[in-house]
């Protein structure tokens, strides 16, 4: 196409060009432009607060001689398995919440007629933030037949008081197990108790995975092992797979092992364990936690 | 009148190299024309559309350089010249959309009726990456509009009937044009059985029915302005994948778009364009039909996708033909998988991890006719992508693998093209094409989270970090034109760099049960690939002739030959016409295919050669009937293409009728 006109013309021509081929060249950078300020608003969901569960009241009791009230709560009802507890301890008289000065031992006790015995038990440790005493126990057997008691001894040393407060409550087995125990190949009388502590609340992804390990010297000795090593391995029993990224639990401190399990999808998850003493030596390569969750 | 048609035609085919002959289409091969219904004068209507029972894919495929991926016998998946899926960029319209299920079992093709289907424009030319990147290529599908010259009320309707899967199809269009506002509505239905193959035995899982609706209006009031909106809504369900291990119980697309046009008369600026635009996919995989599975799964999926773009083309100025376009889009896919298995909980799991991709791009051509000799025809196009899994919990999914998945991920990608094209004299043309093309890696090849590839029996993994694919393209064709004889040849070389492809890990372990291993998407140094695509094409009063010839090969820097490329194929169709009838034979086959990418599961496939026989019978009075009848594998041969996923064989002989009815 050739157009024939004046330079004049031609040029008042090339300048409406260049005027209506900025004001469209405008507008395309304006939709380009609109699409950079989409990118760069946030549309990311704020990460929800976590809430701390509610604590349930399990039992209360007075420790005799000391005029203390004392109240067992827990995250749920006695089960079998690692029970996280927390005391609070109030004035008797004056409902005044007692914050420290106290030194809480604690005995749980299973009777079953014919023998009575104990289980694990950590140390009662004061928590300045929520004026509680914390501990955890170990639950190893459900209540019927049997029946599970814990005496709290309690010493006062602001004032030298000292008394006992006797709890009664019933331990329940959860549906799926939360504590499994295995009999060491190396020596058949060593016996072994692997309780879950978390994930409590499991998700796809990466969850920690923390366990105690206790060994049971006698009936009323239930120390924690710390010279473990545990390799894990989370299958899906249903469909014959694992996760990958795993990472096994060391050591952390008073039996207590840490590591990270990855969960690819929600279901029935079993976490294999091997267990092996200090030399390296398998101790149990037969033992699990079912972790199952939607 | 007359000028009014030409003017429309010219709208809808801008796109075409300068210099086109108005009175004979050519064949050009770079880009590729599929008319519809209006244009039975067109010497190649009976090429692309001898059988009007047909689908969208299968004129697709008579595209040189288009080859389909069947897993079933539905919704083939297009390869252009080996290269498929995120590699080809296929759109409606222009409109970026995308399939919703992870296994590729609906590429969009399968949502477009030839109904919907105005042309289809293929190829690699400048300006094909108007529509966005394409590494290999584009596909463009633009649906058919309404046909502004026709007075009051017109339509057809077309009725079909074929013995091999006892198919039964329906389709109607109604337009009207008056003063204000122009409209064109359309529905198709379609039910087809499990077909038989070449020995006589019945395929199971190849049955599928659909139904498709559509509507279009075009504002009448002025020649200035137009306004345009288009619906489209396929649905299909109860459809049979015979390649996988589970079929589709319901595929539905929503496909819509507003649209204003401005032309001009007297400016330099001939029109520009805005449309706004959205498209909503859900797809559901199903494996309740299937009597012996390890564990029933539930997958469903969707894909959205909302986006606008906007053009300004320049009327010629001292030769030069200049456009621009600018383009955004926001695409959302999300696929879960719940597993049952009798004695266990539910197990969820997502493959698509709400994942949430943001691209806009900036395009500007020119086709420069420099003298009657030499045309320079020259595009240049950037993109930016911002892609991200929209919550924490999608996020967990891929910190599995210890990604970091925090932070969104941004790319860029260059795609530049120069063709310089020679007019040694009226009948021969030499034409080069010399190009940077880059790609994105696609929402699964980035994101993707145990995805089951059934053709290599693997588990993929999406790898963020993957950088673009690249490729530095070289091409040259050569045309030979006469008013009714062409020949065309173009030859190809690709080199890819950051070729994507899986590659087994050898300590991750398979999820699903069967499944051979996990392979993560990874980068491979470099690739090539080459090929041609050759055709020869005769077009007299009496008969014409359309010969197709393609071929692709390739390997990456293990020298491996790369996946999915089809052997040597060729498509050769005569047709005999008279003034009411005409009468078309055909053959198509390829050679055996050997050399084959083992890592991939692929299998060497036979040679394979099978005879069509279509005809067609027009009476055109005041009404237009046309009846339509054809034999497809005549001999009855038993065979399978080499991209036939499963090798699960093609139909036996198949006898079909057509009638259409026009007014």
């Amino acid at each position: 196409m050739v157009i024939n006109c004046s330079s004049d013309i031609k040029n008042s021509m090339i300048n409406i060009q260049k005027k209506m081929k900025k004001k469209y060249l405008f507008i395309l950078s304006t939709i380009v432009l609109l699409g950079f300020a989409n990118c760069n608003k946030d549309n990311n969901e704020p990460e929800p607060e976590p809430i701390a569960p509610v604590q349930i009241l399990v039992s209360e009791e007075y420790a005799i001689g000391t005029g203390l009230k004392i109240s067992y709560y827990s995250d749920e009802d006695p089960f079998v398995g690692y029970n996280k507890i927390y005391f609070t301890v109030k004035d008797s008289i004056t409902g005044e919440t007692i914050s420290n000065d106290l030194e809480i031992t604690i005995l749980p006790m299973m009777d079953m007629g014919t023998t009575q015995h104990s289980c694990p038990t950590e140390a009662v440790v004061h928590n300045s933030e929520t004026n509680q005493y914390e501990t955890a126990i170990v639950y190893v057997m459900p209540s019927n037949p049997g029946t599970w008691t814990l005496t709290a001894t309690v010493i006062n040393n602001s004032n030298g008081d000292s008394g006992v407060a006797l709890f009664n409550f019933d331990v329940v087995q959860p549906d799926e197990a939360k504590l499994t125990s295995f009999v060491s190949n190396l020596d058949p009388t060593a016996s072994y108790f692997i309780s879950l502590i978390q994930p409590t609340d499991p998700k796809v992804g990466e969850n920690e995975f923390e366990i105690l390990i206790n060994r049971r010297a006698s009936m009323m000795s239930w120390p924690y092992e710390p010279y473990l090593t545990v390799e894990i391995d989370p299958q899906m029993p249903a469909m014959n797979h694992g996760s990958p990224n795993n990472v096994n639990p060391v050591h952390i401190g008073n039996g207590h092992y840490k590591g990270v399990a990855n969960f690819t999808m929600t279901g029935w998850w079993r976490i294999n364990m091997l267990i092996k003493d200090g030399e390296g030596s398998v101790l149990t390569d037969d033992v699990y936690l079912d972790i199952t969750f939607q | 009148m007359k000028k009014q048609i030409f003017f429309v035609l010219a709208i809808l085919y801008c796109y075409n190299t300068n210099g086109q002959d108005t009175t004979l289409k050519q064949i050009d091969l770079q880009e590729f024309t599929v008319v519809e219904f209006e244009n039975e004068d067109d010497p190649l209507n009976e090429y692309f559309r001898g059988n009007r029972f047909s689908m969208t894919e299968n004129a697709m495929e008579r595209i040189p350089a288009i080859s389909l991926i069947s897993r079933g016998n539905y919704a083939p998946e297009p390869v252009y010249r080996g290269f498929s899926s995120g590699q080809v960029n296929l759109t409606i319209d222009g409109m970026h959309i995308f399939g919703a299920c992870t296994d590729k079992m609906d590429p969009v093709s399968s949502y477009i009726e030839t109904n919907n289907l105005q042309e289809i424009e293929a190829g690699n030319e400048v300006n094909c990456n108007s529509n966005g990147a394409g590494l290999g290529g584009c596909i463009d599908m633009k649906t058919v509009k309404p046909n502004l010259t026709k007075k009051g009320v017109y339509g057809s309707l077309s009725s079909g009937y074929q013995t091999i899967s006892n198919g039964f199809n329906v389709a109607t269009s109604i337009g009207f044009n008056n003063k204000f506002i122009s409209g064109l509505f359309s529905g198709t239905f379609r039910s087809n059985d499990n077909y038989t193959d070449g020995n006589g035995n019945k395929v199971d899982y190849t049955q599928f029915t659909k139904a498709n609706f559509s509507a279009k209006l075009v504002s009448n009031f002025s020649n200035f302005h137009r306004i345009k909106f288009d619906y489209i809504y396929d649905n299909a369900w109860d459809v049979g994948y015979a390649a996988l291990p589970m079929d589709v119980s319901l595929a539905k697309a929503s496909i819509y778009s507003l649209s204003y046009e401005r032309y001009f008369f007297s400016s330099s600026i001939k029109e520009i364009d805005f449309t706004i635009y959205g498209n909503n996919i859900y797809h559901e995989m199903d494996d309740s039909q299937r009597p012996d599975v390890p564990i029933r799964m539930d997958m469903p999926g969707w894909s959205d996708t909302y986006g606008a773009f906007a053009n300004v083309k320049f009327r010629g100025l001292n030769g030069h033909d200049f456009s621009f376009k600018g383009d955004g889009f926001v695409h959302f896919a999300r696929a879960e998988m719940t597993m049952y298995a009798s004695d266990a909980a539910p197990m969820f799991m997502l493959t698509w991890p709400d994942i949430q991709r943001f691209v806009t791009g900036l395009f500007a051509s020119d086709l420069w006719s420099v003298n009657d000799y030499f045309n320079l025809d020259y595009s240049l196009r950037y993109d930016y992508s911002n892609s991200r899994l929209q919550n924490e919990a999608a996020k967990d999914y891929l910190r599995v693998f210890g990604y970091d998945v925090d932070e969104p991920i941004s790319q860029s990608i260059w795609n530049i093209v120069i063709e310089p094209k020679l007019k040694l004299n009226p009948l021969w043309n030499l034409n080069w094409l010399a190009a940077l093309k880059q790609r994105l890696p696609t929402v699964s090849e980035q994101y993707g989270f145990y995805l089951f590839n059934a053709q290599d029996a693997y588990d993929y993994i999406g790898n963020p970090s993957l950088d673009p694919e690249s490729a530095l393209q070289a091409e040259m064709s050569v045309n030979y034109k006469r008013t009714t004889f062409n020949v065309s040849l173009t030859g190809f070389y690709y080199h890819l760099d950051n070729y994507i492809v899986g590659v087994i890990d050898p300590d991750l372990s398979p999820m699903t049960i069967g499944s051979n291993g996990v392979k993560v998407y990874q980068s491979l140094d470099y690739a090539y690939m080459t090929g041609f695509e050759a055709s020869a094409f005769i077009s007299k009063e009496k008969f014409s002739w359309v010969n197709v010839l393609n071929f692709t090969y390739g390997k990456d820097s293990n020298d491996e030959i790369l996946p999915q490329l089809p052997p040597l194929k060729l498509t050769s169709t005569f047709t005999l016409k008279a003034k009411n009838w005409d009468i078309s034979p055909e053959i198509v086959g390829a050679i055996s295919k050997e050399e084959i990418r083992v890592s991939f599961g692929e299998k060497s496939a036979p040679a394979w050669l099978i005879a069509n026989l279509r005809a067609s019978y027009y009476l055109k009075k005041k009404t237009n009937w046309t009846f339509q009848a054809g034999i497809e594998n005549i001999f009855d041969n038993y065979y399978y293409e080499f991209l036939d996923w499963g090798q699960i064989p093609r139909q036996g002989v198949n006898l079909y009728f057509n009638v259409t009815f026009q007014f």
